[in-house]
């Protein structure tokens, strides 16, 4: 079985991915949506920890993408960039999301302020999940800023919207994306699963169409 | 060279951990003090990660210790967290100073049903007051498991976190892998100080609040 058949379903099971049609979710964003993903629910299972671990890798390994750091979003990507940097041995930051507010805290961590230990590294992003792109596009424009590379963000999991892929392509240079997950990759599993009934598939095919429209289209 | 040892070392090389005992840091809480330590500076230095799990590993398995998951306080505790989950292949989750304002976020954030009646052990980087700790432990507890283990990787040994932790109830027992005690002992085999700035550190450990007023008056009138 494909890694990404085994994610999504298990990550249905555990409610890692939830479906609410008719009481959607809030999304942080402020965007209302019938799809909520929560990525930290795998935490309670360690195999997947690893099998996260051992997905990036192998993009690594099979890509043959150079690697020196490997950076993890504050907080929910901090666990997955722990587990695969201990898997390859390699340095270690996070990114919070941003500076503000924040008095002492750098906006990244596990290096000092004033270093240049960054200088010309080249970092690997992990994000548990990819939805608009803002917290990625903010924390890889804090690690060029620290003069690190950073072309790659890796994810488990990826809506793929247009708003995203436009932003990581936008950028100089373009940072690419990898996922374990694709949205499609999971609805195509829990479609051909008893996951979602027939007008809960129906409303996510709606919604899909357009996704940030969707919720004024049914008065929510 | 014991591993304790080692990461106070390796702490003072790096800038981990910061002695300064002639131009003390003012601590957040407005007092001098001859120390810093932010353990977030280890997390370049993937053999440290490892030294540490293996560190906390051996005194749950030395002691014997129940623990169904373990729990990382966040941000700077969960990454060592991680890193002895793994290594233990126990579940995890992590903990917030508070919970958050929006949508599905809890105060402990990576489960989905109550871990009623399971043992967490609590991960901190440090234990300083012991106010954040503390409240940790009451957050884990809030949700029906049982805390009675905060491991750290430093602990500054201040009365004050140490008095919380025992007022608990039930009490909470908290292990380091590295003491102030500890941290001096690996300064000195590195003369670090002269015999006068020694002094002063150890002077730090006896009265710890009291010691900014009285060595750096002037610190405190401006």
């Amino acid at each position: 079985m494909d890694y990404h058949k085994k994610i999504a379903k298990f990550g249905l099971d555990i409610g890692a991915v939830k479906v609410r049609p008719t009481k959607p979710f809030n999304w942080v964003a402020g965007d209302i949506m019938p799809v909520y993903n929560d990525n930290r629910l795998f935490l309670e299972h360690p195999s997947y920890r690893r099998l996260f671990a051992e997905c990036f890798a192998k993009i690594i390994s099979d890509e043959n993408i150079a690697c020196d750091v490997i950076a993890g979003t504050a907080n929910s990507g901090i666990p997955f960039s722990t587990t695969l940097a201990d898997l390859l041995e390699k340095p270690l930051i996070y990114v919070r999301k941003n500076s503000k507010g924040h008095g002492m805290e750098n906006q990244i961590e596990g290096i000092d302020s004033e270093s240049d230990l960054l200088r010309d590294k080249n970092v690997i992003l992990i994000k548990d999940l990819i939805s608009t792109g803002e917290t990625s596009m903010n924390a890889i424009n804090a690690i060029r800023n620290k003069n690190g590379n950073c072309n790659y963000c890796f994810s488990i999991f990826d809506y793929e919207f247009p708003v995203s892929k436009n932003d990581f392509e936008s950028l100089n240079p373009p940072c690419q994306v990898r996922s374990l997950l694709t949205y499609d990759q999971l609805f195509e599993v829990a479609k051909n699963s008893d996951y979602f009934n027939k007008q809960e598939i129906q409303l996510l095919e709606e919604w899909r169409k357009d996704p940030f429209n969707w919720s004024k289209k049914y008065n929510f | 060279m014991d591993y304790q040892k080692k990461i106070a070392k390796f702490g003072l090389e790096i800038g981990a951990i910061k002695l300064r005992p002639s131009d003390p840091f003012k601590w957040a809480s407005g007092y001098f003090m001859p120390i810093y330590n932010d353990n977030r500076m280890f997390l370049w230095y993937s053999e440290y990660r490892r030294l540490f799990a293996e560190g906390f590993a051996k005194i749950v398995k030395d002691e014997n210790i129940d623990c169904d998951i373990i729990a990382g306080t966040s941000t700077a505790g969960v990454s060592p967290c991680v890193t002895l989950s793994d290594l233990l292949m126990k579940p995890l989750v992590y903990v917030r100073n508070k919970p958050n304002t929006h949508g599905m976020e809890k105060q402990m954030e990576g489960m989905n049903v109550k871990p009623s009646g399971k043992k967490v052990l609590l991960i901190e980087d440090l234990i300083s007051t012991g106010g954040s700790s503390i409240a940790a432990v009451n957050a884990v507890r809030a949700e029906g498991a049982d805390c009675n283990y905060c491991f750290s990787i430093f602990n500054y040994g201040l009365e004050k976190a140490e008095s919380a932790f025992q007022n608990l109830e039930p009490l909470c027992q908290t292990r380091s892998l590295l003491t102030y005690k500890i941290l001096l002992d690996a300064a000195k085999e590195e003369n670090y100080f002269n015999k006068k700035e020694f002094e002063l550190l150890e002077e730090w450990e006896s009265d710890p609040f009291g010691w900014g007023k009285k060595h750096f008056p002037q610190k405190y009138n401006n």
